[in-house]
């Protein structure tokens, strides 16, 4: 790699920026201007002429945007929390396994998440009913637990297989019980998979759709926010929507900014040793 | 001496294949034993059923003459020092040191004490409060050879602790850790495939050969007297020279082959000549019993004051043979062979007899 950087690098990254960040400026015109700036124009200005809370005002007295955004959170922390609870044991049970049988295991897992959501999710919803777990955060969570636990799994794997096995069999030598050997020695070395596993099954639950609508699709007393999200819409209130996903992506931007130095792509192929 | 442990009858197979095999060893109490053998005969995985990371396939180990070999290891007490050392990568050196005892619960005064006597004793103290991974290699290998001396255990494991320092510092390293297991008295089981190690180290040298051990003793004693060809092969700093022939008077230790042996203004360089090129080490040589012919003329190559190596042919399986003589030799010279001492071994390799011919 050459030191210094092409400055053509900067115009693209620049631009690709402008591209991403687009949508997210017209839903921030929306939310922040005058309805009639925005939607009481045919072309409406892509710059601010004035600045309003009226419309988060609003929103917030007409709609409960509060419950379904707390519902997703606790879906999402539930979500996160069971992924680890799960992928930790999984990954590790999996990273023992010679690369021959580790590799089937793991392409069965992502089975689920190459099939259609709604393929998946229509007969589940049928268990979730008969187990009373419809219209449930708890139901939510478990639905959206299938998507996340492939990756949550995969990656959990990845740390623990970049870890020397010597550590492990040092600590037990070392006269480590199991437990002691995991808190101590192994989940702090592993802890950026643990954190990117963490945060990818929150975000992918946080804005997950499919699972949640079907089983718990009643607005607003039990949805999580993407599908009160999807009924404003089509309820024709495109302002509250504006409002709430401009609110919704806060959580999303705080994480990744706190967490942003561990998403980097060699934390994800498992390379944590320093 | 007190047997200290055990193997009896040690099996460990993976799948099909015998990595222990058959395997039985006495380690005395206190002593310096060196686990010697070629890379793939069993020495790491002996380590690790004895310290109980791997489980016997068949066989007892016994320690003080309790069966340990279904204990897992956390109950064995068995200290152990791994190849590539497995310090803890998110722990200070202190904390390392210190796990050990951590998890024997030790009270919290107790562990600092222990951890800084025996910083002191490695010479590590000024590095305990750096995390392990800033460490150099031969500081890595003090503080992984602390972790296992911190506490106590009944014996010591080493698998090639040395092997990742390079030379200067490992031949410093190597009189240092014979001086603290002389100055402690544990007993040290300490796996190499370096010669120089294991003879400047051990009190006793185990051979070990696809899955059991070959032969056991000094290393002085293996280098006069292995116990097969393969031995002989094996250790020293050179192979042993073999000559195939028949065995015959062997009069006062003169080894010539029938008819062919012309020599080089007979009895001159009599007594002169080293088989093995062992330097002043030894005087082997070995004829195992073979009714070849022996039509052997030795081509002398070059060298320093005619003591270097030869090249022969034909019989000859090794064909180094150092000469000790003002004499210089030519190419196509004849020379006979006096042998101060010599192995016998049968056409299966094994020790017949040992003859010193002085």
């Amino acid at each position: 790699m050459p030191n210094k950087t092409n400055p053509l690098i900067y115009i693209v990254v620049l631009a690709l920026a402008l591209l991403f960040f687009y949508p997210f400026w017209v839903l921030f015109l929306i939310a922040f201007e005058p309805t009639k700036l925005t939607f009481g124009l045919i072309y409406p200005l892509q710059f601010p002429l004035e600045i309003t809370l009226t419309n988060i005002v609003n929103s917030f007295n007409q709609v409960d945007l509060l419950g379904p955004l707390m519902r997703s959170l606790e879906v999402a922390f539930i979500v996160g929390g069971l992924a680890l609870l799960l992928g930790i044991p999984a990954g590790y049970g999996i990273a023992k396994l010679t690369a021959r049988i580790s590799n089937k295991i793991i392409a069965f897992l992502f089975i689920i998440n190459m099939m259609p959501g709604l393929v998946i999710a229509i007969p589940i919803s049928l268990y979730f009913y008969s187990a009373h777990l419809e219209n449930t955060v708890l139901g939510v969570a478990l639905a959206q637990e299938l998507v996340v636990l492939p990756l949550t799994v995969f990656i959990i794997m990845g740390g623990f297989r970049s870890l020397p096995r010597d550590l492990e069999n040092q600590a037990r030598v070392d006269g480590a019980p199991l437990s002691s050997t995991f808190a101590r020695v192994l989940l702090p070395l592993i802890r950026v998979p643990i954190l990117i596993a963490f945060i990818l099954s929150w975000m992918t639950s946080w804005d997950e759709f499919t699972y949640a609508f079907i089983v718990a699709p009643i607005v607003p007393t039990d949805s999580t926010f993407p599908v009160a999200l999807y009924n404003y819409v089509t309820r024709d209130l495109p302002l509250q929507s504006a409002t709430f996903a401009l609110v919704a992506t806060v959580p999303v931007i705080v994480l990744v900014v706190v967490f942003q130095k561990y998403l980097k792509g060699q934390y994800l192929s498992g390379g944590l040793i320093g | 001496m007190n047997v200290k442990m055990k193997y009896e009858n040690v099996y460990k197979y993976y799948k099909s294949s015998k990595i222990l095999n058959k395997l039985d060893l006495e380690i005395y109490d206190g002593e310096f034993l060196v686990i010697l053998g070629p890379s793939g005969t069993g020495k790491t995985t002996l380590l690790r059923v004895t310290v109980g990371i791997e489980d016997l396939t068949a066989g007892k180990i016994i320690m003080d003459g309790v069966d340990i070999s279904k204990l897992p290891p956390n109950k064995r007490n068995i200290a152990m020092v791994f190849q590539n050392y497995a310090l803890y990568p998110n722990m200070t050196a202190y904390q390392n040191i210190a796990f050990p005892l951590k998890m024997a619960r030790k009270p919290r005064s107790e562990i600092k004490k222990k951890v800084s006597e025996i910083s002191e004793t490695l010479k590590i103290a000024e590095v305990l409060e750096k995390n392990v991974t800033l460490l150099s290699g031969g500081q890595k290998q003090r503080v992984a050879l602390a972790r296992a001396l911190v506490r106590d255990p009944k014996i010591f494991l080493l698998d090639e602790p040395l092997s990742n320092l390079d030379a200067r510092v490992r031949v410093v390293a190597r009189s240092e850790l014979k001086k603290i297991q002389k100055e402690l008295g544990h007993t040290f089981v300490y796996v190499t495939h370096d010669q120089s190690e294991a003879g400047s180290l051990s009190d006793r040298v185990a051979i070990l050969r696809s899955g059991r051990i070959e032969q056991i003793g000094t290393y002085e004693e293996l280098l006069d007297e292995p116990r097969s060809t393969w031995v002989g092969d094996f250790i020293g700093d050179h192979p042993m020279n073999f000559i195939n022939g028949e065995k015959f008077g062997l009069p006062k230790g003169t080894l010539g082959f029938r008819d062919s042996w012309a020599t080089i203004g007979d009895g001159e360089i009599s007594g002169t000549v080293e088989l093995c090129q062992l330097g002043e080490e030894s005087y082997h040589i070995q004829c195992s019993i073979d009714s070849s012919g022996a039509n052997q003329d030795i081509d002398y190559g070059e060298g320093e004051n005619s003591s270097e190596a030869s090249t022969g042919t034909g019989n000859f399986r090794r064909s180094t043979v150092g000469v000790r003589s003002s004499k210089k030799y030519a190419v196509g010279d004849r020379i006979r062979f006096h042998l101060d001492k010599f192995n016998v071994y049968d056409p299966e390799g094994k020790l017949i007899e040992s003859v010193n011919a002085k």
